[in-house]
């Protein structure tokens, strides 16, 4: 039970940065795509995305939630 | 028959592929194309008269007076649509293959070739039409006269505030306002080589292409409007300068153009000596007039990076005189632009498309461009049909990402616009047959000509396209090749494909012309590597029929003439929008005691789009017990993930391997694929490519049943 307490906030942080990195990812090759890249540029637009994501929203974002939880 | 090396040659490993065929031989093969291929062929569909009447090339003979015969000379058609200070005296020089140089002793200058020119007939003419994303801007018309006056001051402001001259190198990382093209042309008049790096792109990114190119001044943006939100773009600009400076290069000046002239939309601090507002400094500038300095043909007009995620990003050099001569022949005679066209490009500026079709190739032809700010599907799916009626577009070039985008969203949208398109082209994939007959028949009303365009960033301008008033159109191909230009389909052991033998293969240009990139930027012997050394016939020659460019995209051609292009010859399986690499999974395979070679191919899933099937052969000695294949399963999914579980584990007797001991995972992925495995004469083991059939089509059968009684 103990264990539970300690990991349930790490694991909410661990799934929403995937879940954010997921978004960017598929934001990112959706923008390229429209753009008229082709395959390659938009693997590229995708992984940029991810690196451009932004940490500091997420962190408020992760911040808000927890200040609303029991 | 696709060299999965080409495939390396984009990801910044071209290096150990193309002086090691062997290892790229290794490599998957274009199975993924080869699937590709079997798209089925389309009935053709003519060119209205209408636009045949007034098309620009009408001339039946253009693929003759483009032909070899009369190489290179023919180029000098579309050199000649271009203003030269200096005449040219020599079309083609190939003394340092495959270093090509185009109108040798001609000097231009590209800013002046864009607008002054265009003053005495064109001075009140809208040169381009800026619609910002939020829809209660009313759309913002600036002549040409207005761009003249505009582009001579930042000239003014980059010569005297920044101390740019001839040759030097400056970064723009601007998103797409009209400030991005000014800012191109600016840099035109003074001979400075521009290097925008898209606007959506990473401060990372933009910072490795500034050290790439050695600039000092980068030109960036405070925000600009995506999909409803107002981004922040200032704060890519302050990561930008840190990475360059970790990397080594110092950037002197930041300019910062504002969203609002007057109003600062980012929360981003200025640095004190750096920043500057470009407006403010302008003021400084105002009336200022810079002559167009001329320019050799060979001058660098600008950078484009193309494809640094696997690799260092590789600065595709275009020259002056070529690229702009290509692309004014390929704008006149494919996109069919006329001065009076109000022309339309969705693509962004950023990329290699946006330099050529929406700032340099419609103003070398006094055409109206319109530049659009935001997302095509905001603040609904109609905007771009809105656009068109306000403005009255009628050329019109959109991706097939987007053509299935506003497809999906709103299908009967187009119908419910009063506008009318001549002429629509497509770029950047392959468009799939349905997908072409929407766009055709709802956004082009049945009324237009669709050019279904294949070319790159090294290229310039257009390689394969129909001419639209000569050429029938035909859903899913792209069309023949350009005049004067002159394909080959090469395989992986350097034979010709015939055209329409059914097969794949890497489609390479035989011949020079005069878009093509230089170089890489500081980096020739790159140059060479990737895109030449792995198909020329002789390193001595100075013959250019010696030197075939290899694109690295995989390519059939029908009995017609036509191509239908494949993609990137990739080494990746995209499962559910999962890419997955084969050598990992083959990797994984091989952590099974039994096993002793492993190969992975791509299989078609109407659901996940691409799964992988498994084929490993065991060590001698190492026994065949019911629970090899699930160990190797388990293994896939332990070490990469249940997205890795193979559709099917295939134990097979020996690996089809060519006579050196490469696995023919272009013969798998046939098998598996339920497709013809083509010659298979020169396998060292043909036989057992028997044998794996009969186990294949006997476990899908088998799969089938289970199915089918579930």
């Amino acid at each position: 039970m103990g264990e539970q307490v300690v990991e349930d906030p790490l694991r909410r942080t661990a799934e929403a940065v995937r879940a954010a990195c997921l978004q960017a990812a598929l934001d990112g090759y959706e923008r390229a795509g429209l753009s008229g890249l082709c395959e390659e540029g938009r693997w590229e637009m995708a992984l940029d995305a991810i690196q451009s994501l932004d940490v500091n929203a997420l962190l408020r974002k992760l911040s808000d939630q927890a200040s609303v939880l029991p | 028959m696709l060299p999965a090396g080409s495939i390396a040659s984009r990801s910044g490993k071209e290096m150990t592929v193309m002086t090691n065929k062997t290892h790229a031989e290794e490599r998957t093969e274009a199975t993924e194309a080869q699937i590709a291929v079997h798209w089925k062929e389309e009935q053709y569909f003519q060119p209205p008269k209408a636009f045949i009447e007034q098309a620009n090339m009408r001339d039946p003979d253009i693929r003759k007076r483009f032909g070899e015969d009369n190489f290179p000379d023919c180029f000098k058609e579309y050199a000649d649509m271009l203003t030269w200070s200096t005449p040219y005296s020599t079309v083609l020089d190939t003394n340092n293959p495959p270093f090509w140089k185009w109108f040798t002793g001609g000097k231009l200058n590209a800013c002046f070739n864009c607008v002054d020119r265009h003053l005495a007939h064109y001075r009140n003419k809208a040169a381009f039409i800026f619609v910002g994303e939020p829809e209660e801007d009313p759309p913002v018309a600036l002549t040409y006269q207005e761009l003249y006056v505009r582009v001579n001051e930042m000239a003014a402001l980059l010569r005297d505030f920044c101390g740019l001259k001839a040759g030097d190198r400056v970064t723009l990382h601007l998103p797409m306002t009209l400030d991005l093209p000014i800012t191109m042309l600016a840099c035109a008049r003074l001979g400075v080589i521009h290097s925008q790096v898209f606007g959506g792109f990473s401060g990372q990114s933009c910072g490795s292409r500034i050290q790439d190119s050695g600039s000092r001044i980068l030109i960036s943006a405070d925000a600009y409007w995506r999909s409803g939100k107002l981004i922040d773009h200032k704060v890519n600009a302050d990561i930008a300068v840190k990475t360059a400076k970790e990397m080594g290069q110092e950037v002197d000046k930041v300019l910062i153009w504002q969203r609002y002239p007057g109003k600062y939309s980012s929360a981003a601090p200025m640095v004190d000596g750096r920043d500057f507002f470009v407006n403010e400094v302008l003021e400084q500038y105002k009336g200022k007039r810079v002559e167009p300095v001329s320019m050799d043909a060979e001058a660098p007009l600008f950078l484009m990076y193309s494809s640094g995620t696997t690799g260092k990003p590789k600065g595709c050099q275009h020259r002056t005189g070529g690229y702009l001569a290509y692309v004014a022949g390929t704008s006149k005679y494919i996109q069919d632009i006329h001065p009076t066209d109000t022309y339309w490009c969705m693509a962004d500026i950023g990329w290699i498309t946006g330099h050529s079709y929406i700032v340099y190739g419609p103003l070398l032809l006094a055409a109206t461009s319109v530049v659009y700010e935001g997302t095509p599907t905001y603040p609904d799916v109609r905007r771009p049909w809105r656009i068109a009626e306000r403005l009255g577009v009628n050329i019109f070039h959109t991706s097939p990402t987007a053509v299935r985008a506003l497809r999906r969203q709103g299908p009967e949208e187009p119908r419910k616009c009063n506008y009318h398109f001549k002429h629509m082209t497509t770029v950047g994939e392959p468009i799939e047959p349905s997908a072409w007959r929407w766009y055709y028949d709802e956004v082009g009303k049945g009324e237009a000509v669709i050019v279904d365009t294949w070319w790159q960033t090294e290229n310039g301008g257009f390689l394969c396209s129909t001419v639209p008033a000569l050429d029938a159109m035909k859903p899913g191909s792209a069309g023949p090749a350009l005049p004067g230009i002159y394909p080959v389909i090469y395989d992986d052991d350097d034979n010709e494909v015939p055209k329409g033998s059914g097969q794949a293969g890497n489609m390479c240009i035989r011949n020079p012309w005069p878009g093509i990139m230089q170089t890489i930027w500081g980096n020739d012997q790159r140059f060479v590597d990737t895109y030449y050394k792995r198909y020329c016939k002789n390193p001595e020659s100075k013959d250019w029929r010696d030197w075939p460019y290899m694109s690295g995209d995989g390519a059939m051609q029908a009995q017609d003439g036509y191509f239908r292009i494949l993609g990137r010859l990739d080494d990746v399986i995209n499962v559910s929008g999962h890419r997955l690499g084969t050598k990992e999974i083959e990797s994984a395979c091989m952590t099974v005691p039994e096993v002793a070679e492993a190969a992975v191919v791509p299989v078609v899933d109407e659901v996940k789009g691409r799964v992988p099937d498994v084929y490993v052969s065991l060590s001698p000695g190492a026994k065949n017990t019911d629970d090899v294949a699930e160990r190797v399963v388990k293994a896939c999914e332990d070490m990469i993930g249940k997205i890795a579980r193979p559709r099917q584990v295939f134990i097979v007797p020996d690996m089809p391997k060519t006579r050196s001991g490469k696995i023919m995972r272009r013969v798998l992925g046939a098998l598996s694929n339920g497709l013809d495995v083509g010659d298979v004469t020169t396998l060292a083991n043909a036989g057992v490519v028997d044998e794996i059939r009969t186990m294949v089509q006997g476990k899908q059968a088998a799969a089938s049943g289970e199915a089918k009684s579930e």
